[in-house]
């Protein structure tokens, strides 16, 4: 077998230097002879070669010896068990116990879907294999939306991306530990006081895990793409890479691309990203890659409120259900009307967000999300054409027999106010 | 202790920033060394490049005059190791931790704290050390934490009065750790490192701690100074991905004694202020976010992103969700030129009162009765956003009276 290694010539914080005289490939990795530190190659001029430190080149001393891989990954990604932590390399950082209870989990009673996102389920078709991503103003935090999913959700096969802290890794395995998802959950992680360029290999690393796992649907949930993006940033900032007048390197769209189009790239697998809003450029579109990111996605829920309960946006979009439907025929129809009435619609929407669209991040729903039908959408159509059914003190009235019936649960209410639309509908039939 | 010692007098170049040594064998990046003037003066330096037998060495001290032909560079600094490293610990979300109860009553009934919380208090930059700072601290005396403050950059007379108050209250002068104008970014940053490290040392003990760290605003400025002497150039928004590394490192750094050591961060805030506005999305790595408003009042904007809540956490968020509606409500009336009913009138009245009492108050406050008491006057009609049960329960004992 012919050996490729070669010495230590320089190191700096951006890059480690060596010459090799054999051929290099760009991208390969490259590992201390004892394995505990890693670097990819970015680039070779004849014998001489830079390469990337993907852990903390402090490690390393002039002399040492360096061995060439010759792959992008590590070989042992692919046999990776469910319930453990790792890194974006793919070695493995802990083995979490799972105990019998756990295995169930103690949210057994609460209705799980797919997706796990209980009301905003109602809002937009989400289908299986799809891209959704969650967004909001900046007082949503979206690991937090991510974390409940996690605890609703009945995929086969999870892979969980965070890249907060100790405390965000430990809100997610507490989420799958609820849920009785762990023995079937991989959490990625790569913590901000980790070297950026790590991040890069999320992708590639996710690819090799997925390939490696294929049982039966597949979530990926991953924390957050915006913060994922700005450590790509942050990395091509150090490197002499040309950079496009935005600050990224041309390379960040490649590996958004490969990341996003998982779920085309893979068969069942869906992914389902945060995004956590810049203050400085709070609309999407107006991240130099908001626009691909909407591309590139099925769904996305935008979420905000200033009453910490969150309601979805205009700004959200993908295939509308029939309460997305009803809840845009009410805004259009509040924009064009008189004051006594306009009041009178605002009350009604009011109601409609807080029975079947508003959530909350630390109860997402409880209850088995309700359907919003085609009956009440024609019943709420007809109510909005007439004013003869439709005063406002009617409607006063109906939110007293609601505040009445508490709102501690959703179902009584709700009931209500169902009862409510339809009489008041067949009052404006007849 | 290491008594070998290694060092080089072959200093190539030297400037203002940088000196440049050979034959500094075993040197590795980010190490830390002493640079030893001819008169005995010591400075610190920290080696930012290596290249064969070439160490480039960035100063990280103030110095006043040194020769290039008089230094000697040892490797192994004379002070303790300030890096600090959080370990991949897992919590118990089983175990609850203690109320944390201040006694500012806006703060108690609105936005219950927790020992152990990473608390993230804006205020308005006059009154960053008179007020949250100060209150925060005697907060965490009264509830028997020991407070351990490290100031990043306060002006003379901010320094002097948190000095005056430290002595005043008797406590350890080695717990507040305070900077001068003139010290060195590295040396700020190595303050930093050293409060956490003695946050952590006193939870090893036994004790409850309570971290002060004021300002972040001028712990990132000082960060990015850093960064730009190391020879990582890099914009704004880079500087801000980089520093949420070092922020979440310092409070991940305690994640083993998470429910003993409360940390609280202070940000500075201007009106129309595009930088502080940047550092807003740190606010992920908190437990809760207070805000104060320009008269200095608590504001109903603050959030809680604990990820679990108690009852009365629960309790305290319906509430914040009713007043933020009234109180719109009372704006809408205000715009439209409307008079507004008594009621309202009064319990904005009320609601400005007891949002401006920021002072710890003797009497404790160990449920939300304060802000239930604010409702009293008002029909039940107004109060949507709680149930009707929790709310003729929390309201009757006042009708009572």
């Amino acid at each position: 077998m012919n050996e490729r290694f070669a010495f230590v010539e320089a190191i700096q914080n951006v890059y480690v230097q060596t010459t090799a005289d054999f051929p290099v490939a760009i991208g390969e990795l490259v590992s201390s002879t004892k394995g505990e530190w890693y670097g990819s190659v970015y680039s070779s001029q004849g014998s001489s070669v830079r390469i990337t430190p993907l852990d903390s080149p402090e490690q390393l001393k002039i002399g040492d010896h360096l061995h060439f891989l010759g792959s992008s990954t590590l070989p042992q990604v692919e046999t990776i068990p469910f319930g453990s932590v790792i890194d974006p390399l793919g070695r493995i950082l802990q083995s979490l116990n799972i105990s019998p209870s756990e295995k169930t989990g103690t949210l057994a009673s609460v209705s799980k879907s797919f997706w796990g996102l209980g009301r905003l389920e109602q809002a937009y078709l989400l289908k299986q294999g799809k891209t959704i991503l969650l967004m909001g103003d900046e007082k949503v935090d979206s690991a937090r939306f991510l974390a409940k999913s996690l605890e609703r959700q009945h995929a086969d096969c999870l892979y969980v991306v965070c890249q907060g802290g100790l405390r965000e890794l430990s809100r997610f395995i507490d989420a799958a530990r609820l849920g009785g998802a762990l023995q079937r959950t991989i959490f990625l992680w790569s913590p901000p006081w980790q070297h950026a360029i790590s991040g890069a290999m999320i992708a590639h690393c996710l690819t090799r895990l997925i390939t490696g796992h294929q049982e039966g649907s597949t979530l990926i949930l991953f924390d957050d793409l915006r913060r994922w993006l700005e450590r790509i940033r942050e990395t091509s900032e150090e490197s002499p890479q040309l950079l496009m007048p935005h600050g990224f390197s041309p390379e960040t769209r490649g590996l958004l691309t490969h990341l996003m189009e998982l779920p085309h790239s893979l068969a069942n697998t869906s992914l389902l990203c945060g995004w956590s809003r810049d203050p400085l450029a709070p609309r999407l579109r107006s991240h130099p890659f908001g626009p691909l990111v909407e591309h590139l996605t099925d769904t996305g829920l935008c979420l905000s409120g200033d009453e910490e309960r969150y309601r979805l946006t205009s700004d959200s979009w993908g295939t509308p259900l029939q309460i997305t439907k009803s809840k845009e025929m009410l805004e259009k129809k509040i924009g064009h009307c008189d004051d006594e009435r306009k009041v009178y619609m605002e009350l009604l929407q009011d109601l409609i967000d807080c029975f079947y669209l508003e959530v909350d991040p630390n109860r997402l729903d409880d209850e088995a999300p309700f359907l919003w039908s085609e009956k009440e959408h024609l019943n709420l159509e007809k109510l909005l054409e007439s004013s003869r059914a439709s005063s406002l003190e009617d409607i006063t009235v109906l939110q007293n027999k609601i505040k009445l019936a508490s709102l501690e649960r959703y179902s009584k209410p709700r009931e209500i106010f169902e009862q409510w639309l339809n009489s008041r509908s067949e009052v404006v039939s007849s | 202790m290491n008594l070998s010692r290694i060092g080089s007098q072959k200093v190539i170049s030297a400037d203002d920033t940088h000196i440049t040594v050979l034959h500094l064998p075993g040197a590795h990046l980010n190490e830390i060394v002493t640079i030893e003037t001819d008169t005995g003066e010591t400075v610190t330096g920290h080696i930012t490049s290596l290249s064969q037998d070439r160490c480039e060495i960035r100063l990280c001290d103030n110095h006043d005059l040194i020769h290039r032909d008089h230094l000697t560079i040892w490797r192994h600094h004379r002070e303790a190791d300030m890096s600090i490293k959080p370990t991949l610990t897992i919590q118990d979300s089983e175990t609850e931790s203690l109320s944390f109860i201040t006694g500012v009553m806006p703060w108690d009934c609105l936005f219950p704290l927790n020992r152990g919380h990473r608390i993230l208090v804006s205020a308005q930059r006059s009154q960053i050390a008179d007020k949250a700072g100060i209150t925060l601290i005697r907060a965490a005396l009264r509830d028997g934490q020991i407070p351990v403050c490290s100031a990043t950059r306060p002006t003379q007379k901010e320094r002097e009065r948190l000095l005056e108050f430290w002595q005043s209250q008797g406590l350890d002068e080695e717990h507040l750790l305070s900077a001068h104008s003139q010290t060195s970014a590295y040396s700020v940053l190595r303050m930093v490192h050293e409060s956490v490290k003695k946050a952590a040392f006193l939870a090893s003990t036994g004790h409850d701690v309570c971290l002060v760290i004021t300002d972040v605003e001028a712990w990132f400025d000082l960060f990015c100074e850093d960064l730009t002497l190391q020879g990582r150039f890099l914009s704004r928004k880079g500087m801000v991905s980089a520093f949420h590394g070092e922020l979440c490192q310092c409070l991940d750094t305690l994640a083993d004694w998470s429910r003993q050591v409360t940390v609280v961060v202070i940000q500075p805030w201007q009106e129309n202020e595009k930088n502080s506005l940047s550092l807003q999305e740190l606010r992920t790595y908190f437990d809760v976010a207070l805000f104060s408003l320009d008269d200095g009042s608590v504001s109903l904007d603050g959030e809680v992103m604990a990820p679990s809540l108690t009852q009365r956490q629960k309790e305290a968020s319906l509430l914040r969700r009713q007043f933020k509606m009234l109180s719109r409500q009372v704006q809408q009336y205000l715009l439209e030129a409307e008079d507004l009913p008594d009621d309202l009138e009064e319990f904005q009245k009320n609601l400005n009162l007891f949002l401006s009492h920021y002072e710890v108050q003797e009497e404790v406050c160990e449920n939300n009765e304060a802000a239930w008491r604010l409702l009293q006057g008002l029909h039940e009609d107004r109060l949507l956003r709680i149930p009707l049960s929790l709310l003729r329960d929390r309201i009757s004992p006042f009708l009572a009276e």
